[in-house]
């Protein structure tokens, strides 16, 4: 083994303080899990410290009183296997006990250890030596390898999240992406659009103009096509925007506490509408006509129809948003007035003026921003019959593609970046050859030719590179190799930067940008916050609306004084993470139909809205993402059955809960620091009829692929109460509460049994290799509700 | 209170003290400083995961595995291996072991050293097992050349040659 130091702890305090004192500890009793991992070194984290506790007096106790049975954590699985009170009383947890490993096993193993050791899944458990360490999804990594891959012995209820899933830590906005999924696959489209809007004000536009960076990790993608996240957001987004009334909601109160939004793009309309939400006063202003600032005024109505933008910030209005429009900020009003008149201030003005690049003849060309902004305010004029485009970015894309469809003859886009190094997205670069833009990658803006005053065209030069060697811009040419194009328009869009006089003196700013708070948005004056383009540059509409966002909260909470800590009061148990398992084999992912390249318009939208049952099969090929490890620990099973409680102390002091919740959180419930010291087990009346079966290949040191646990109460022949546990079948024990329901108030035949054994399989979704463990748990469950006389035991 | 800088073992009836840091590391398990540092090769590593139960030793009166137990843990304790069964002063080997070749129970031989301090743990504490009873206490030594039912019989007969011996 990697060395480690030892510390003998003398008392349960001592070993609390120990394992406060070293992050890196790990707590050792029997030792006989824990070394094991340790030798295979199948966790990322190798303890740096080993606190035995073993050296703790009197923790190894078995006695009863009249509140039950109880056991210290350090008791010996096979003094408990023996103790002549759990024989006789508690029997299921001395069978538990006594089929647990091997003789040796249980002579060293205590009970604490046994609740406390690591899940089983030979993923998660692969030793370092073999090949190195596997690094799955429980271990902080992106992928539980065991959905799609071998496992026979694994979760047949589903998974356990144990982190964010790969598509929410990839989305700026950290969009709940599977919860929501999982509520649309259950029919609950109001629930999961609930999901959506907690994070995202806007989804319907979203739906439509994100990259979706969930896509580009989701753990399909390794295994055929990664879900179409976009597609189920943009249906799910027009269902919220067909609801809006309903679903955005205006605050029940009014804090009286005011807010001022300057700018009302993605990052302006996120802070306004859940500030809002959350009581205050917010009064959106913008310089332009109408609101929504490049989704109005730059993106083109074929990719973002202007209806949605309307609607969508139409149902921020009607939640009492207010806005003032044709309010340029530096001149109608200052930021001293806003100061002045607001108690908190947001600056969201984006990124507007063109960036000069310094290029002889500049002056004769047009901007591409505003290029677009024409035309999305009905000036529909052809900008020449030969365009040249200088931009590789998605901008540029759709100035080329509106050229097109503005009627010019030849369009040609040209940029800086090589083929696999220009900025816009795959798809978009797609839709430019397929609409017949000639890309002219690796080529530089030199000269703009001219005769008589007009545009005749540009001379390119060879660009070799772009970035370099950190990363940054620096481009180098080779201006032996030129070229020519003829264009009499070009339109440069190659960047936006912002426009900052209304903030000189005041805000600090960085390279044109208003230096913020990362986590906040604050800006250096208090109470002034800003987000989006003017405070990162030009990025995607979900960076802007998470920002707005933090903002949004911030500000809240500034405004709201420290909020009280939420209480926690009985947790709920956490449901198990369901998928379809027919989509578990190889399918594709959802091709939205887009209108034929000949009848593309500006106006109408190229990807026509695709129907319900589509949305369906492409959310029912979301894997839910989550661990689908087994619980190993029967004792764990049995204690649930006899509706147990464990003790536990740490730092803030003791605790003392149901083993059922125990199990709740991963692995368990044990906060950092915190060790189990007791076993408590409720008295059992003399009616009660309990029950431990395991089902295992070998009789000796396997685990259980099944196990189950059963606490019946039968008085006059009827089954007065039940609990049935289940292990080894999911992350943690499960109780099958439905095939309880089945047997409570009823006479227990062989009928009932079937039945309830029926129920206990009902919600079981398996794996593709370990459906067997569905029949054997069926079984299991049955026999363990039949009395012994009838399974003739 | 500090910990001590240096364990007490004994080993077969030898006195050892061994430095922490020095002679045993805190990582070292008990079938390391058995093997590595003391020189006792009888005591045999084969899974080194608890699962076979080949380097079981008897520890204070209890079989218990010597690769999943760490030696530091192991302080004013008193080890048995199978070098500590034959007699010191003669040589001769122990009825359990005498019975294991007269039975020929066992094939290549490295799980038995482990069996054997499995069932003189057994026989120390219940010296007339069943048979049943010895398949259970034998649950955790698992043995590739399927020597069982010969242990089994030469563990029966070695319980007899006690009882009239």
């Amino acid at each position: 083994m990697k060395p480690f130091k030892h510390v003998n702890a003398r008392t349960i305090d001592e070993a609390v303080r120990l394992l406060e004192d070293n992050s890196k500890a790990k707590l050792i009793a029997g030792g006989t899990d824990l070394l094991g991992v340790l030798k295979d070194r199948i966790l990322p984290d190798y303890p740096e410290t080993v606190i035995n506790i073993k050296t703790v007096p009197d923790l190894d106790y078995i006695k009863e009183d009249v509140s039950g049975l109880k056991i210290g954590a350090l008791a010996k699985l096979e003094d408990i296997a023996r103790s002549p009170v759990v024989r006789e009383k508690y029997t299921i947890l001395g069978e538990a006990a006594e089929a647990v490993a091997t003789p040796q096993i249980r002579r060293m193993g205590t009970i604490g250890g046994n609740l406390c050791q690591d899940v089983r899944c030979w993923y998660y458990r692969s030793p370092n030596q073999i090949g190195g360490r596997i690094n799955c999804y429980l271990k902080g990594d992106k992928e539980c390898y065991a959905l799609t891959g071998e496992n026979q012995y694994h979760s047949i209820f589903g998974g356990l999240r144990v982190t964010d899933t790969p598509c929410q830590s990839a989305c700026p906005g950290g969009v709940a992406i599977s919860s929501y999924l999982s509520k649309f696959r259950k029919g609950d489209l109001r629930e999961a659009a609930m999901i959506l809007l907690e994070s995202n004000p806007i989804p319907s536009i979203t739906g439509r103009v994100c990259p979706h960076f969930c896509e580009q990790v989701c753990n399909r993608g390794s295994f055929d096509e990664p879900v179409s996240v976009r597609d189920i957001e943009r249906f799910i987004g027009d269902y919220i925007l067909e609801n809006a009334n309903e679903l955005i909601r205006a605050p029940e109160a009014d804090t009286g506490k005011s807010v001022a939004v300057v700018g009302s793009g993605p990052a302006g309309l996120s802070t306004a509408c859940y500030l809002r939400m959350a009581g205050h006063r917010v009064t959106v202003f913008d310089k332009m006509e109408e609101a929504g600032g490049l989704l109005t005024y730059v993106i083109p109505a074929y990719r973002l129809p202007k209806d949605i933008v309307r609607r969508s910030i139409k149902a921020i209005e009607n939640i009492g948003v207010e806005f003032k429009l044709k309010v340029d900020i530096g001149k109608d009003i200052t930021l001293d007035n806003l100061k002045e008149n607001f108690d908190r201030v947001f600056i969201a003005t984006g990124a507007w003026n063109p960036l000069s690049i310094g290029l002889d003849g500049e002056e004769s060309t047009m901007f591409g921003m505003e290029f677009l902004a024409n035309i999305l305010r009905g000036i529909r004029q052809t900008p020449g019959k030969k365009v040249l485009v200088i931009g590789g970015g998605n901008a540029a894309i759709d100035a080329a593609i509106s050229s097109l469809r503005l009627g010019a003859e030849e369009v040609t886009m040209a940029c800086l970046e090589c083929m696999e190094e220009m900025p816009a997205l795959p798809w978009e670069i797609e839709q430019a050859i397929e609409e017949n833009v000639k890309l002219m990658p690796s080529w530089g803006p030199h000269k703009v030719l001219k005769s008589n005053g007009k545009v005749t065209g540009m001379e390119l030069i060879r660009c070799t590179s772009v970035y370099d060697k950190e990363g940054l811009f620096a481009p180098c040419y080779d201006e032996t190799v030129k070229e020519t194009v003829e264009a009499d328009c070009i339109i440069m869009a190659v960047g936006y930067v912002t426009d900052l006089k209304f903030a000189e003196g005041a805000l600090e700013t960085r390279d044109g940008l208003i230096i913020t708070d990362t986590e906040t948005q604050a800006t250096n004056v208090p109470g002034i916050f800003a987000g989006g383009a003017v405070a990162h540059g030009p990025a995607t509409v979900i960076e802007a609306i998470a920002a707005g966002k933090r903002a949004a909260f911030a500000m809240d909470a500034s405004l709201k004084g420290p909020r009280a800590a939420d209480k926690e009061d009985g947790r709920a148990i956490e449901p198990f993470l369901k998928f379809n398992t027919n989509y578990l084999k190889k399918t594709s992912k959802l091709k939205a139909s887009k209108i034929p390249v000949s009848e593309r318009t500006l106006d109408i939208e190229d990807t026509p809205s695709s129907d319900l049952s589509e949305i369906e099969t492409e959310a029912n090929r979301c894997f839910n993402c989550g661990c689908l490890s087994v619980n190993a620990s029967d004792i764990g099973v049995v204690l649930m059955a006899l509706n147990a409680m464990v003790n536990l102390v740490g730092a803030k002091g003791i605790r003392t809960i149901p083993v059922a919740e125990f199990f709740n959180s991963f692995r368990n419930i044990l906060e950092e620091g915190e060790i189990v010291t007791e076993i408590q087990v409720p008295p059992l009346s003399s009616d009660v009829r309990q029950t431990f079966v395991k089902f295992r290949l070998r009789e000796s040191i396997d685990f259980a692929l099944v196990s189950v646990a059963s606490v019946i109460t039968i008085k006059d022949g009827i089954c007065q109460d039940a609990r049935i546990v289940l292990g080894a079948v999911a992350p943690r024990p499960v109780q099958a509460t439905d095939a309880e329901k089945v047997l409570i108030g009823r006479a227990i035949d062989d009928g009932q049994a079937a039945t309830a054994a029926q129920a206990a399989v009902e919600d079981a979704i398996p794996l593709g290799k370990n459906s067997y463990k569905v029949n054997i748990a069926k079984e299991m469950v049955r026999r363990a509700i039949l009395p012994p006389e009838v399974m003739g035991k | 209170m500090p910990d001590s800088t240096s364990i007490n073992l004994v080993v077969n009836g030898t006195p050892y003290e061994l430095l922490i840091g020095k002679d045993v590391l805190p990582s070292d398990t008990l079938a390391q400083t058995l093997r590595d540092t003391l020189g006792y090769l009888g005591t045999k590593i084969a899974c080194d995961r608890g699962a076979c139960g080949a380097c079981t030793v008897i520890l204070n009166g209890q079989a218990v595995l010597s690769c999943t137990t760490l030696t530091v843990e192991c302080d004013g304790m008193s080890v048995t291996t199978i070098e500590g069964l034959e007699d010191p002063k003669t040589g001769q080997l122990h009825p359990l072991q005498q019975a294991f070749i007269d039975h020929t129970a066992f094939q290549c031989g490295f799980c038995t050293p482990g069996i054997i301090m499995t069932t003189k743990a057994l026989l120390d504490k219940n010296p007339n097992p069943s048979e049943d009873e010895i398949k259970e206490a034998l649950a955790g030594n698992y043995c590739r050349c399927i020597s069982h039912y010969e242990v089994l019989k030469a563990i029966m007969a070695a319980i007899r040659g006690q009882k009239h011996g």
